[in-house]
């Protein structure tokens, strides 16, 4: 985005990605109330039907059903509770990991800082994918196990950006000040230091939800994610390969879900990067 | 810089060394080894008599050691579904990921450069503005979608390119168009930023105060540096590529790493996914350190700060 | 500059051979199969797919015709009972194998002996633990001695035995004998790459066999295990023929004007195996009988079959194929669909609250995920794990999954002891483990009076059902698609004969 439309978190990106992901979130949220059927409850005489641009269409179900007869707006509706429910919480895990070990590699120094960067380096060089999949095969599939897994492997970023803030603010002023007048390391690093690299952070945070959001749909695309008959996105994609060639919608739908939350959350974090950019 | 090149080899080694002891206990803790190669005809007999004679009832710590062993020599075990030596499934199918990942990659950077040096020389203009919004596009779209809907326009519907199997190089573009172009987003911006940056500089005004050509200036000053630090990203997205391939393969059908990977997990053959991802650690590991050696080696304030 | 290579890229895309292969024009044949293959040898590779490239490399001695069930000389060409326990069969004199040796009784002997022994590994010891010795009467004469009565020794000879080179199998050894086979089929092993192979026709194919003289000259084998990636092929003409295609894409892909597609019937039966003997959990809810009659009650088979099979399925009630000798459905229980008795049986055996089981299966997952809602709607939790057939197949026998809705084909052998002879016997295919039944479908094998073996049979399937140890659920139909321009029957016993396929 331009810097001249970069104006203090009133950019478009923040603008347009915010409201979308708001959507998002509000529907994740009200699903059970949105969704206008049980998107568990199968009917196997309403199999495949049609969404309403193609003749034949009911209007019991305007996006159509599936091959066993779910209502497919009401997937899609509850499959934005898993992929938000998997984005937020798995990197409210990976963000717990990633600032503490960030933030106290940054703030101690010396060899800590050492054996913390190797560990960071050591999650580096994982195949972050792979790792997850073997994992996954081993210990078997479903969504605690996804979010554990994304979560206990998305934290680099967090480590990285808030050791380089922390680092930044050791030496300031208002740091020295504060522990003249007594404050412990953990009242400094709560009180002083964490509040002041939140910005940051939350850039990383949108990026990781992303990452996080597409690395659960690759999972359960390839059948090593969330199990059915639960209405991940990626799941939803996967089933419908076998019929894809002649009811396309089955798959142009979740894949557009994915792309537009994805895009949003995108939107979003690049648009409050921009508005610090601006600032500075 | 040679120190600085040895404690990341260290590092690397004992990266390296973690990975394979944690697949190599879950692996063998998830589900007994034993069972696996007597195969599902056995009895509980035959296979106490597997366990014995393959020393499966050592110790983990031993049983670990004796498998560094048989890697130092070049045995990776055997695949429990096919017998076959783990080894040389690997290297049956290394050439094709090799090549898919290779493709992609210079179509990464075909597609990223231009539209990176493009972007820059207009900031602003139309022509950054698209090229942005082809990167944002471009990050948000699951690739295993991508590659569906390609295959759906381009191989049925249109019936130009071949859908599955590695037989041509025909069979090879519609994977690399959906593997290469999910790395090309972040390359193109990097680009970008560093040619922006570069242009800026004062020996580029210097240039053009004299009268070079645009041309010659983009050429011949402003290109080298911006291209730096695009040399480890790409090194880097080599490595997701790895990762990517898993599903790009299972896609496409091809007969490669990251599928074959892909079908141990779901048949459970826990020497081959050991084997793989090992193996793709190892190459993910050469790589970010290859990236940092470059790094190093060819930006001198990099040097100049260890 | 970037509009002119734009143009040629579309150029040259429109320009490429999109097909590799020629089809019609060299008289080969590209075919997809879904199951990888871990050997050639017809006495391992067991699987489906594994059968079908198993005849046409290899021949047995007698052949059975698949639209009359009669049989047809090949390797043999008369046969004769001796006595109770021995065949006696007159083998085909010039028949030569693929690498120029020539076949004599020696390999029948060779290669009957060497697979009855239990060491050797065949996976279906039902198919070659009935042979007691086999003998060569002279070099185009040989005998085989059953231990015990077996009335179905023809069809297992029909249908399970191929004939191996003795000189060149020892030779090579099992293993090496598994990639790289030698028989006297239609067709010989050409290249093999990765998963994929070729198979050549054999020239030298003999005469007046039941098979014919095949026409086409070649078949690529592709392995493709993904089905959307397989009617992809067949869409785009990368592919002329594959089957295992879902039953509602038929009538779609029939309509195209270059695709024929159609369901064929089949030996084959689905069915969801119980876990009442407690291999995966020893304290299974499944060991209470009430528990077993309740999911039997539960699931709606007449749904699922109308909906999710097509065709000519239907539901069976017991457990074997109705058409096979010694299959009298007609003693089994029978469990109609009624959610709220499978409440009140749960309720009486202590599990009101329900509990949770662990289902593997590999056929289709829309009928897996059908299962598993109607389980639900009675209180049971199920977790679907859907694998490729064979380790499917595997973690049922190795004991780790609680139910397994899976299907046998029984060989294609019309006869009930490739069927509950399979299950009911001990083996680590049996998740009932009842000492009665065993015993009653064993004897079944051995008797030679036939209204004897019916009765056997019948109160074995009475029991069984009774006991709710399976839930016997439907007939399973193939979906086949292929280029139109090619000659093909879709055969009633599941082995697609490519030997008897020819392009218009």
């Amino acid at each position: 985005m331009s810097a001249g439309a970069a104006r203090r978190g009133l950019n478009p990106g923040v603008a347009i990605g915010g409201t979308v992901v708001a959507v998002f979130v509000l529907v994740a949220l009200f699903a059970p109330l949105i969704a206008p059927h049980d998107p568990y409850a199968q009917n196997l005489m309403m199999r495949l039907k049609p969404p309403f641009w193609h003749e034949g269409w009911d209007p019991a179900h305007p996006l159509g059903t599936d091959q066993l007869g779910r209502d497919y707006l009401s997937r899609l509706i509850h499959g934005a509770r898993v992929s938000l429910i998997v984005g937020f919480a798995a990197v409210a895990i990976s963000a717990v990991i990633g600032i503490t070990l960030g933030v106290i590699a940054g703030y101690a120094g010396g060899w800590t800082d050492t054996f913390i960067s190797a560990v960071v380096t050591t999650r580096l060089s994982l195949p972050v994918v792979l790792v997850a999949l073997a994992v996954v095969a081993i210990v078997g599939g479903s969504l605690t196990v996804v979010v554990l897994v994304i979560g206990g492997l998305l934290w680099d970023q967090f480590a990285v950006v808030a050791r380089t803030a922390t680092q930044q603010l050791r030496n300031a002023e208002f740091v020295g000040a504060a522990r003249a007048m007594g404050a412990g390391h953990v009242h400094v690093l709560a009180r002083e230091i964490l509040p002041n690299i939140a910005a940051p952070l939350i850039v990383v945070a949108t990026v990781e939800i992303a990452n996080a959001v597409l690395i659960e749909a690759a999972l359960s695309f390839l059948g090593l994610g969330v199990q059915p008959p639960l209405p991940s996105w990626g799941l939803m994609l996967s089933e419908a390969r076998n019929f894809m060639f002649f009811n396309a919608w089955l798959i142009t739908l979740p894949g557009l879900c994915l792309f537009v939350l994805v895009l949003a959350v995108n939107l979003l974090g690049d648009g409050l990067r921009d508005a610090r950019g601006a600032r500075r | 810089m040679l120190s600085f090149l040895m404690r990341r080899l260290i590092l690397s080694v004992a990266v390296v060394s973690a990975i394979s002891v944690i697949t190599f206990v879950l692996s063998h803790v998830a589900i007994d080894p034993a069972a696996g190669i007597a195969g599902d005809s056995a009895t509980p007999a035959d296979i106490a008599l597997i366990r014995a004679q393959y020393g499966f009832d050592r110790p983990l710590a031993v049983q670990y050691l004796a498998y560094l062993g048989q890697i130092a020599q070049g045995d990776l075990g055997r695949s429990y579904l096919t017998r076959q030596p783990v080894a040389d499934m690997i290297l049956a199918r290394a050439p094709v990921t090799a090549t898919l990942a290779g493709l992609a990659i210079l179509l990464a950077l075909a597609l990223a450069v231009p539209l990176g040096v493009l972007a820059a020389l207009r900031p602003g203009s139309g022509v950054d503005r698209l090229a942005l919004a082809i990167a944002v596009t471009g990050q948000a779209i699951p690739n295993f979608w991508a590659g569906l809907l390609l295959i759906l326009l381009f191989g049925v519907t249109l019936g130009w390119l071949p859908i599955s199997g590695s037989a041509t190089w025909a069979h090879f573009v519609l994977p690399t168009i959906t593997l290469g172009t999910f790395a090309t987003p972040a390359l193109m911006r990097l680009v970008r930023a560093g040619m922006i940056e570069v242009l800026e500089a004062d020996y580029i005004r210097t240039a053009r105060a004299m009268g070079l050509r645009e041309r010659t200036i983009l050429f011949r000053f402003a290109l080298r540096p911006a291209i730096l630090p695009v040399i480890s990203l790409t090194a880097v997205q080599l490595g997701f590529m790895l990762g990517g391939s898993v599903v790009v393969e299972s896609v496409f059908a091809l007969q490669g790493l990251g599928y074959l990977a892909w079908q141990s997990m779901t048949r459970a053959d826990m020497p081959v996914i050991q084997a793989i991802v090992l193996m793709v650690s190892l190459i993910y590991v050469g790589l970010m350190l290859l990236a940092d050696a470059l790094n190093a080696a060819l930006d001198p304030r990099i040097r100049a700060a260890q | 500059m970037f509009g002119r290579s734009r143009h040629l890229l579309l150029a040259a895309a429109i320009a490429l051979p999109t097909a590799l292969h020629a089809g019609p024009a060299d008289n080969s044949l590209t075919i997809a199969l879904g199951e990888e293959l871990p050997g050639f040898d017809g006495y391992i590779s067991t699987s489906r797919d594994g059968v079908v490239v198993t005849r046409h490399l290899f021949d047995m001695l007698i052949y059975r015709n698949p639209e009359t069930f009669d049989y047809e000389p090949l390797l043999a060409t008369a046969w004769r009972r001796i006595d109770d326990l021995t065949w006696e069969f007159d083998l085909r004199p010039g028949v030569t194998f693929h690498n120029g040796d020539a076949f004599t009784a020696e390999d029948v002997v060779w290669t009957l002996t060497t697979y009855a022994d239990p060491a050797t590994g065949a996976r279906s010891q039902a198919a070659v633990s009935w042979i007691d010795r086999v003998e060569a009467v002279d070099e185009l004469t040989v005998r085989i001695v059953s231990k015990e009565p077996f009335p179905a020794a023809l069809e297992f000879v029909a249908g399970s035995l191929p004939i191996h080179p003795a000189a060149y199998a020892q030779e090579v050894g099992l293993e090496g004998f598994a990639q790289a086979p030698v028989g006297t089929g239609p067709y010989r092993l050409g290249e093999v790459r990765g998963g994929d192979f070729t198979l050549l026709r054999n020239e030298a194919y003999f005469e007046g066999g039941g098979k014919g003289t095949p026409a086409i000259d070649r078949i690529d084998v592709r392995l493709i295990p993904d089905t959307a990636t397989r009617i992809a092929e067949i869409l785009s003409g990368g592919v002329d023929w594959t089957w295992n295609v879902p039953a509602d894409q038929i009538p779609q892909l029939d309509g195209l004007p270059h695709v024929t597609a159609e369901l064929g019937t089949t030996m084959r039966t689905a069915m969801i195996l119980l876990d009442g003997a407690g291999r995966a959990n020893p304290d299974t809810p499944l060991a209470d009988v009430r528990v077993r009659q309740a999911i039997n009650h539960a699931i709606d088979r007449e749904g699922i079959v109308a909906a999710l099979v097509g065709g000519t399925g239907e539901v069976i009630h017991a457990p074997c194929y109705p058409l096979q000798f010694g299959c009298v459905s007609e003693a089994a229980v029978v469990y109609e669909f009624d959610p709220a008795r499978a409440r009140e049986l749960l309720a009486e055996a202590g599990h009101a609250d329900g509990f949770t089981l662990r289902m593997g299966s590999f056929r289709d997952r829309a009928r897996a995920e059908a299962v598993q809602a109607n389980l639900a709607a009675v209180g049971i939790r199920v977790e679907v794990e859907m694998l490729q057939a064979r380790a499917s197949f595997s973690s049922w026998r190795e004991g780790q999954i609680d139910m397994w809705y899976g299907d046998w084909g029984s060989f294609s052998i019309a006869d009930n002891s490739a069927a509950m002879g399979n299950f009911f016997d001990g083996s680590p295919n049996d998740g009932a483990l009842d000492e009665e039944i065993n015993a009653l479908v064993a004897e079944a094998a051995r008797i030679v009076d036939p209204d004897e073996r019916l009765a056997a049979y019948a109160e074995a399937i009475r029991l069984a059902t009774e006991r709710a140890h399976w839930v016997p659920m439907h007939t399973i139909v193939m979906g086949y698609a292929y280029n139109a321009g090619l000659n093909f029957a879709a055969p009633v016993d599941e082995v697609p004969r490519f030997f008897l396929s020819s392009w218009n």
